[in-house]
Formats: structure tokens, sequence, C-alpha cells
């Protein structure tokens, strides 16, 4: 006699009645794009920290119920580093559900992933009254997003035209023991950093180039230029005799994290030892004490790319994640390629370059955590299809034809003479260092910003969702029973990746069985559907450790024999796929 | 619950053997006995009352727990900055149970202030050069060795699991036959595969199937869970061994190593300390590691679970860098006359990092140890390393060991109790102390005279004529030690030795960068010359700096241009 319960009982996060709210008064971003919405942010600018700052406490106070705001640390000049909280109380606490983090703008240079997690909170807010399917992603799942991970640098990027990938702390650029005392500077007022040159006609290196004459290339083999290009805006303020040569900052957070760290002769921009910054610290330490965290993103720029780890080819002494866990991002990443038109899914060290200590590597290997760092923004977005690739069009004619047509000139600024207190008469001009390049334009940042929200979305709704498979109970004789009980994951990413499971790291899932009236005979994994075998566990059968986790679109089955009578009580946990309980009947 | 199941099988029989601080002892001097944290601070502290004009006291660093690491800061007040003169790092106890380690640093420093003076070795290192003396980086590991005396852990406390002590206890197991130790046990068992050693009946060695031995006994820790499988541990919530919490060779996803490199606070009060203070130019490191009493070896076995590393970060001491730690290793056991052999594998150490991240010359010693093995030791009839321990304690008179003893387990039946007490390979009978500190205080005076010290000997001008100069300036140091090792080159932190013309008033530099720099200056009379030509009226003043931050730190020599 065989019997099967019915799978009534749902996870304890999802089950509890969802209370949408009944007012739809307010606008809704798809539902009705011709009104504005209830937060009227614009995605077609750049948001310093405080106008960041504000627009969080602005989305803070429209969906108090659905989103807080909170602060995980200073940064080196005592800015909070902001950290946005979406989780539905009703459905239960943010540390009970599988969580997705989202950072941003580590580097202090690659700034428009801070919109794009702006864009994600915004969007998540507007439209959970109106699509079914956001409303479903932030009920059962649980958000930690920082809009900004370097909001020093921002500034300083945002305010001076400083382009510097570096946190703000002092740093001996230049190895004199003086500290930061030669930064580029803008001499010519104009607002942003850009090139020097000196005309010197007869006697320099380069001469004006044939296809365009703003801009500049080298002399043909034996003869001399017209010109000598002086690098970049600045003054030698330390009397070293090079310009510009230490800055505020010259190191890269993104290096400081704790696996396969390398000291700076190694790794260039690592500092003394992991998490050494005030910024990354308070990231680690967020992300030490929530095991919870399943999916994560860091968004880059640039490039257009979807990657994921490892960031060494000696990684472990493959070069590899395990095929188990490459399969997982494999899954993520093809797809991910379709809804990022330009973007390409790679590997750090195999397709980008070598890093080590980024913190890819430390949420895969020691948190467990299925992590992607998106290069946001190509410049092959720039061009119609006929100019991309390697065509015959040197890259600086089509970036001053997109400059002429697409930015009416907005981004090249003409060589222009300047008295030079070091060097004389000299020319400042060229392109922006920090709107063109790495940044997006502003037309363009909304679809970016969307389209890769939506592609964290899709990767946070492929974390762990577990659900009660088939549960029988059948009697063996007397009163001892064989109760088969199985657990299934929904969605693409295990409960548990192998990285975890190999190294040891957060805790396996636990499958128990228990009742007032039962004795647990024997337990272990179901192997044999058929001919009911179990690999049994020798000792605690009544919990059985489940090291591997749930699989994705896949089942755990475990089987108990088990005297006595009256229920049992079945329990699986799950670090990230939660707790799920529910009561069986010995009959 | 765990806790104080422990706590109650604690006896004396354990302090006894280590020299604790009890009763009949109460009046013995710091060097008498091994000090817990607080007979620790009063030492130091009554130590620098005593000598306030060379000596100083902060703590660089709360532990978990809010106990103070004390830093000792020796060197003449008047003077140049102490914190920029040529520094020799002494660092004790990095393993909690390692107190001879805290003992020794703590002596030296006592050695060196008592003679300042009258001892004119002495009165010119302090007077020159810096001593810092942190004389226990570990005082929350150390602590236990006080409290609890039942085991022998080198570990600290994890902060993440206050609730089991910070310790997986049932790894460290539990004692069964109520002396309060907690030792091995071994039960007879058809699989079992150790045997007692023909030399020495007491240890135990794994048999020799291939020399027809059979194996007879299954060796395990004390305790009621040996197999240690009724919990599982997540990595790195386990005690830590803060010597395995430094960044080189870090021994990823390994037991006892932190959850990541320098994950500790008392590891980042020491890597922050190092990278603070630029002027210091050697350490001597008292830990369970040693490169002193025996030089390091040729090539190194890389311990398992190092791995990830790229083929630039080097397994071994430089080749270049090689002859230094020969040197000095030869020069240790002149003064001192010990040999012996340390541990090894020193993955993820201070000692390591400090040589292979900071550049620095970075020795060790575990102040006591196994004497040198007589000259048959590689003989395969040597006696193993557990029997040549048991007869140096017993030609020392101590009573290391616990006879194997029956006992009773809850599930394995009748078993023998016995083995090492807890920490008696570890630390030396108290009344060896002083003796073995006073050796490694007369190292330490010594290894200070080595420090490199850059020196202005020449400065010159040569007027060219048309207000033209030459100005040529030559730096030298005398010292053994060069101002960078070939390591110390390689390090990004480690600044190159700039000598510079400051910009004068209608001065021009025509020739030769304002600045230049090199990467390092030899020892034993190494010197370097560098030349500028400038242009400026007769009678111009101009400075002239150099900057050598571990050997010597800020000169400046005015120059008059005539």
């Amino acid at each position: 006699m065989k019997k099967t319960i019915r799978n009534v009982l749902c996870a304890t996060a999802a089950c509890i009645a969802i209370g949408a709210s009944a007012t739809t008064s307010h606008a809704q971003m798809f539902a009705q794009p011709d009104r504005d919405p209830r937060v009227n942010l614009r995605f077609d600018r750049y948001y310093d920290y405080a106008a960041m700052t504000d627009a969080l406490q602005q989305l803070q106070r429209a969906y108090p119920r659905l989103l807080t705001l909170q602060s995980i640390g200073k940064s080196v000049e005592g800015k909070d580093i902001w950290l946005v909280i979406i989780n539905n109380p009703q459905t239960g606490a943010h540390t009970e559900k599988a969580a997705f983090w989202a950072d941003a703008n580590i580097h202090g240079n690659e700034i428009q992933g801070t919109e794009t997690n702006l864009y994600l909170i915004w969007f998540l807010m507007e439209n959970y009254d109106a699509l079914p399917r956001v409303r479903e992603i932030v009920d059962s799942r649980a958000f930690y997003i920082v809009p900004s991970m370097n909001p020093d640098a921002r500034d300083n990027f945002l305010h001076t035209g400083g382009a510097s990938r570096s946190g703000m702390a002092d740093w001996d650029s230049n190895l004199d023991g003086r500290p930061s005392n030669d930064p580029p500077r803008d001499l010519d007022g104009d607002g942003e950093i850009r090139q020097m040159r000196k005309h010197v006609p007869g006697q320099g290196t380069h001469v004006l180039s044939p296809i365009d004459p703003r801009l500049m290339v080298v002399a043909p083999a034996g003869t001399k230029g017209d010109y000598i290009p002086l690098g970049t805006e600045g003054l030698d303020s330390d009397g070293d005799g090079r310009r510009g040569n230490d800055p505020r900052g010259g190191y890269d957070m993104n290096r400081d994290f704790p696996s396969d760290w390398q000291p700076p002769h190694i790794q260039g921009g690592a500092n003394r030892y992991p998490f050494s910054w005030p910024e990354t610290r308070a990231v680690g330490e967020w992300l030490k004490a929530h095991p919870n965290i399943a999916g994560a993103q860091s968004w880059h720029n640039s490039g257009g790319m979807i990657l994921r780890g490892p960031g060494s080819q000696h990684y472990k002494g493959t070069g590899d994640y395990t095929n188990r866990d490459s399969r997982t991002y494999d899954y993520l990443g093809e797809r991910g390629e379709l809804m990022l038109p330009y973007y390409r899914y790679m590997t750090v060290w195999k397709d980008l370059y070598t890093v080590y200590g980024g913190t890819l590597d430390w949420a895969h290997d020691a948190l467990g955590v299925v992590t992607f760092t998106n290069e946001l923004w190509s410049n092959n977005q720039m061009y119609s299809e006929a100019w991309t690739g390697n065509g015959p069009v040197p890259n600086e004619m089509r970036q001053l034809f997109f400059n002429d047509q697409l930015g009416m000139g907005a981004w090249f600024k003409d060589w222009e003479p300047f008295d030079h207190p070091e060097l004389g008469e000299i020319e400042i001009g060229g392109f922006s260092n920090r709107w063109f390049g790495r940044t997006t334009p502003p037309f363009m940042l909304q679809e970016l910003a969307h389209r890769n929200a939506m592609f964290a979305l899709f990767h946070a709704d492929e974390m762990p969702l577990l659900e009660w498979g088939d549960v029988t109970v059948e009697r063996v004789a007397g009163n001892t029973w064989r109760v088969k009980a199985e657990i299934r994951n929904s969605r693409a990413i295990p409960t548990r990746i192998e990285a975890a499971e190999l190294y040891g790291t957060g805790l396996p899932d636990y499958f128990s069985i228990s009742g007032n009236g039962a004795r647990v005979q024997a337990g272990g994994f179901t192997t044999g559907e058929l001919n009911n075998q179990i690999r049994m566990q020798e000792r605690n059968p009544q919990r059985i450790e489940v090291t591997s986790g749930v699989p994705g679109h896949a089942g755990v089955s475990v089987t108990w024999i088990v005297t006595g009578s009256g229920n049992v009580e079945l329990e699986y946990t799950s670090q990230k796929g939660g707790t799920h309980r529910r009561t069986v009947p010995l009959r | 619950m765990q806790r104080s199941r422990l706590r109650r099988g604690i006896l004396l029989a354990g302090a006894l053997a280590l020299g604790l601080p009890q009763g009949g002892h109460a009046q013995a001097g710091p060097y008498d006995r091994y000090l817990n944290h607080s007979d620790l601070t009063q030492a130091a502290r009554g130590l620098v009352q005593r000598h306030g004009n060379i000596a100083q006291i902060s703590s660089i660093a709360r532990t978990d727990a809010g106990r103070d690491m004390w830093l000792l800061t020796l060197g003449r007040r008047q003077g140049a900055d102490v914190n920029t003169r040529p520094a020799l790092l002494i660092v004790g106890n990095v393993e909690g149970n390692h107190l001879i380690g805290s003992s020794a640093a703590l002596y030296a420093a006592e050695h060196l202030l008592t003679r300042y003076g009258s001892d004119a070795a002495v009165t010119a290192l302090l007077d020159e050069r810096t001593v810092y003396v942190i004389p226990r980086a570990n005082p929350d590991g150390a602590e236990l060795a006080f409290t609890l005396t039942a085991y022998e852990t080198p570990y600290k406390p994890f902060a993440g699991n206050a609730a089991q002590g910070g310790l997986n206890i049932r790894e460290l197991g539990r004692d069964l036959n109520g002396d309060g130790l907690v030792t091995l046990m071994r039960v007879r068992d058809p699989e079992g595969t150790m045997i007692a050693d023909s030399a020495d009946a007491r240890v135990l060695r794994a048999a020799d199937r291939a020399r027809a031995e059979r194996g007879m006994w299954k060796v395990m820790v004390e305790g009621i869970d040996p197999d240690n499988t009724d919990t599982y541990v997540p990595m790195g919530t386990d005690g830590v061994n803060l010597n395995r919490n430094f960044p080189h060779e870090y021994l990823y996803f390994q037991p006892h190593v932190g959850p990541h490199i320098a994950s500790e606070v008392e590891t980042r009060a020491l890597l922050d300390f190092v990278h603070d203070r630029h002027n210091i130019a050697a350490v001597l490191t008292f830990s369970a590691y040693d490169n002193l009493r025996s030089p390091p070896p040729a090539q190194r076995q890389v311990p398992q679970g190092v791995t990830g590393n790229p083929p630039n970060v080097p397994t071994n001491i430089l080749p270049a860098d090689r002859p230094f730690f020969e040197y000095v290793s030869s020069r240790f056991q002149d003064i001192t006359g010990l040999r012996g052999e340390g541990a090894e594998n020193e993955a993820g150490s201070f000692v390591q990092f400090a040589y292979y991240q900071m550049g620095l010359p970075s020795f060790t010693t575990p102040v006591w140890t196994l004497p040198t093995p007589a000259a048959n030791a590689q003989a395969r009839t040597a006696p193993a390393k557990d029997g040549r321990w048991l007869s140096y304690l017993d030609s020392l008179g101590v009573d290391g060991f616990v006879d194997w003893t029956p006992a009773q387990h809850p599930t394995l039946g009748t078993v023998e109790v016995g083995g090492f007490r807890p920490n008696a390979r570890v630390n030396p009978p108290a009344h060896m102390i002083r003796e073995l500190a006073e050796k490694h205080a007369d190292f330490a005076l010594w290894l200070g005279h080595q420090l490199p010290q850059v020196e202005i000997v020449e400065t010159n001008i040569e007027a060219r004529g048309e207000n033209v100069w030459l100005v040529t300036a030559t730096i030298a140091n005398e010292q053994y030690l060069p101002t960078q090792l070939s390591m110390g080159q390689r390090i990004r932190f480690n600044r190159p030795i700039s000598v510079r013309l400051l910009p004068a008033q209608n001065m021009t530099v025509i020739t030769g960068d304002p600045q230049q720099q090199i990467p390092r200056l030899e020892g034993m009379g190494g010197r370097s010359t560098f030349t500028w030509l400038v242009q400026a009226p007769a009678g111009t003043s101009v400075n002239m700096e150099v900057f050598a931050e571990r050997a010597g730190g800020l000169m400046s020599v005015p120059l008059t241009l005539r």
C-alpha cells in the first residue's frame, strides 16, 4: 500500500498570504508609461554622492514597507556606504530567504553601475503592484544592493574630472616618501582633465593626422614631426621632475578580497592584506554575516562582458571552477548574452586578464555564491554594425564621428594654446577622459541600466527555490514504515555549489525526521526508486547531511525506516534554500 | 556546557609541568615562571617605569577579549625620532601556547634596558637605533595555556563562535582518565596500524608491513568523539592559529587558519605595525619555526595546501639573499651555542610575511626545542623524534609523559590513555627560562648592530664657469646588512633611496633629475655617488635631501654654490 501525500505545504517563506496593495493609484512604469512614476528619477544623467543619497532617501520614503536604507560603514573620507535591503517582511525576514547581492562602482571611474543599481531598486519598487512577476520575485527573495562602494572616488570623478579607478586614501605612487602630493590638474579650467602637447615645428615626434587635423599620428619613420605629446594635464607639484605622478589613491579595491590574494608586487593595485580598506571591509563583513546570499553581481565597466571567475590560471591548480559549478554559470551566462546585445559571457583570466584577490573568487570559494561581474557598456554600441570590429576606419576617427554626429561635439575639445608655468607655450585639448570611452553616453544609459538590471533579476530568480516533491509512507512490517521524501529545486542554482562542498565553507543542508512516538532505524539517500535502495548514513540517520545541497532543476530524495505511530515531522534546512517543514502521518 | 565540563577536569598536574604561577611560587620573578596576561602587563609596565628615559609602552591593538597587545619601544628619547632610526623588531608568543617566546622577548627588553649606560654596545644601540618588542602577539591564545591547562592548543578562540568558547572542543578531546590532561588514547584493534617502538616502549610508531611488522594499536586524541563526526564544523569557524593567518602561502580552507587571510585583529595589528614603521630593518621572531639554529634549507618542500600561486611567487629565500641568512645563522650558533630543529611548514606565518611580502631580513627560532640529533640521526636505526624528545625530557628531569594507563571509554570500552603532557615539548621547564632568554638577548643585541645606516660621506661643488656648478654627493652604508635584501627590492611598499636637490630661487637643474633613486645600498662600505649640473648665481643656497626609510630616514645637508 502506498499513499502519496499531496504537495499542499510550501516554503514557509513564500506561503503566507501576500498582501498585494489594493490601491494602484500611482503610476506604473510599464503598465502606464504615459505617466510619471511615483519617484521621478531620471536615467539619462549621472548621480553624485549627494544626488544618489537623495534618490535613495526618496525611494525609502515612498516604499517604506519593502525598502530599508542603511549605512554599512564609512568610506575613507567618511561618506556613508549605503545598502538597500529589499524585502517583503510579510513573507518572512530577509535573512530567511535566498538573497541577491549587487554592488557597483568599486572602481571610481566605473560609474554607471550605480545608476544600474538605482534603476534596479526603482524598477522593483515602481512595478511591484503592476507586474506579477516582479511581485513574485520581491516576495520570495531578498535583495542587498550597494549603489556605490566607492563614493569618494565617485565624487572625485564627477566633481573634479579625476578619472581614478582607486579609492581616495593617500598613496605614495612615486615612492618619494610623500604621499599624494602631485595630482593631475585641470589647468585651463574647463572642468575636464585632457591632454597636453607642444608645437615644435620639425623637432617633434608626431604630425597632424592626414585624416583629421584634430588627431595626431607618429611621424613617419626617419622623419621629424611637429608636435611632442606631453601626457595628461598637470604640473610637477612635488618637484621630482615628473608631472602629475602622485595623485590621491593609486590602488585597486577589487584586488582586496581574500581568495587567491597576492601582494602588490605580484598583483598591482593590491594593498597590505585583504579587506584593508574601510569600503571593502564593510562589504566583506556584510557578506560574511549573510550566508543566505546565493547570487551576486558586481557592476563594472567597460567592454560588454558577463564575467565569471576564476581570476587566475593558477586557481586551485586547475584554472577553472569544477564542471558542476561551471554548468551553473554557463546556464546563466549563455542566457545573459541573449538579453544583452554586444555582451559576451567570459572567464576573467582566459578572456580578460588575470586578477588575484577579486570579489568574484572570494564570493564563489568562501561564500558559495554564484557571482558575475558585468563590464557595462561596449564601445561597439556607438556605431552601426558597418563600423564595428576591425574595419578599415581608425578607431579615433570613428570616435570623432560619433562625437561630431551623435554628441554634437560634446566630448572632444579642439587644441587651444595654454601658457604652462613649467613647459611654456603648449596646447591643451582632446577627448574628455571621463565622459568619453568608459562612460555610457546619457542618451543610452537607461537602456543599459534596464537590460542589465533585468539580467540581475533573471540571475536572482534562478537562486534556489525549494518545494516538496513526493512524500510517501509505506508499511514495511507491523509498526515499521518506510518514509520517502523528496525536496525539489525549481531553479538553476543549487542550494550549495560544489566549491562550498569541496572547501567546507558554510553549512551543508540537513534533511531531518522527528516524531514523539517514532524511532529512526535507518536513513539515507534514496538511490534506487524501484527496489527501495538507500545509501545509509551510519551516524545520526534521523538527520541526513546533504553536503551537495539540492542541485539545480532537480531534487534530493531521502528514505527513512521508522518504527512508531502518529505523526512525524520532516524538515529540510538550507542556508541558501530556507527552512521547510511538513507533518506526515504514519499510516 | 562543553566549556564547564572541561573546566571541572582541570588539575594542578599540568600547571606543575609548565611552571605556571601557583601558591608556592608567588614571589618568583618574571623569569622563574610563565606569565599570564596580567602578570606580563605588570612586568612590562614595571620595566618601562624603571627606564622611562629609554623605554615607552603602548598598546597596538585590543584583542577580541579586550586584552592589550603591548609594544615596548626602546631607544634614547633625545636625538632623532625613535620611529625614524633603523629598528629591530622582536616578536614573541605568536602561537598561543608558546609562552617561552614571550618570556624571551620580555627578557631581551630588560637585558638591554638594564645595561644601558654601563655596557657600551647596549648604550650605542639604544642611542642610535630602535628596538621594538612585542612580547606577546597572541594574548588571548596565551591565556588559554593558563585556563585550559588540560590541552595543548596553539589557537586563539575564534570570535564568531563565542558559544563554544571559540574552540572546536570536540576536536581538542576530553579527559577520560581523570588526570586533568587531555593526551592520547590507544585501543587494541585489528585495524590498528601502530606498534610500540623497540627503543622506547612508550613511543608508538607506524608498523612497517614490508618488514613483517603487524599493527596493533589505533591511536586517537583522548576524548568521546575521536573521529570528530558528530557535528559539522564549517571551515574557518574553529580556533585560529595566528601564525597561519598571514598572507604568504596562506592555506586556504584548511582547519585553524581563520576564515581568511588577516581575519584576526592581532594579525592585522602586526601587519599594520610592520607596514607603518618604515624604519624596521630586521625582524626577530620567537616562534615554532627556525632559521637560526640551522640555516634555512636551500630547497624547501612547499607545504601541501599551498595552491594558486603563480610561478613568480618565490617559495625559497632568493639565492642572492641566502648568504645573509646563512651568515646570521652561523653567528647565532656562535653566540648562543644552540643548535636544533624547529617546526617545519611555516606556511602563513608572520616570519614568512616579513621576508616574502616585506623583503625584511626575518629570523626566527623557538628559543627552546629538541637539540640537534647525533650524527647518525639520518640513519634508519635512528630513534623516532618522539623517542628523542622523551630521552631529552628524561635528561632534563622533566616529567613530560603520561604513561599508558587503562581507562573506560563510553563506546570503545577499555582504552589506554597516555602520551606527552600538553605543552611539554613547547615550553621548557621554568628554571631554564632565564638562561635561554639571556642567550637570545645577546643575539638580539648583536643583530641590532647589523642594521643598515646610510650616511652622507661627501659633498662637492665644482664651479664650471658661467654660473654653472657640478654638485656631487656620496652616500655610504658601513654596516653589515644592505639597505634592502633582493626580496626587499621587489616589494611595492619599499621606497628606494632617494637623493634630491630641493628647488632654490634662481636655480635651474641642467642635467639629472632633481630627484634620483637607487633601489639599494650594499652593506660593508657600499657607496653611491649622485651628480647634478645646475645653473645659479654664486652664493646660492640649496638643500640636498637623502631619504633611506630603513637606514636612517630623512637626512638633509645645506650646500652653498661657490
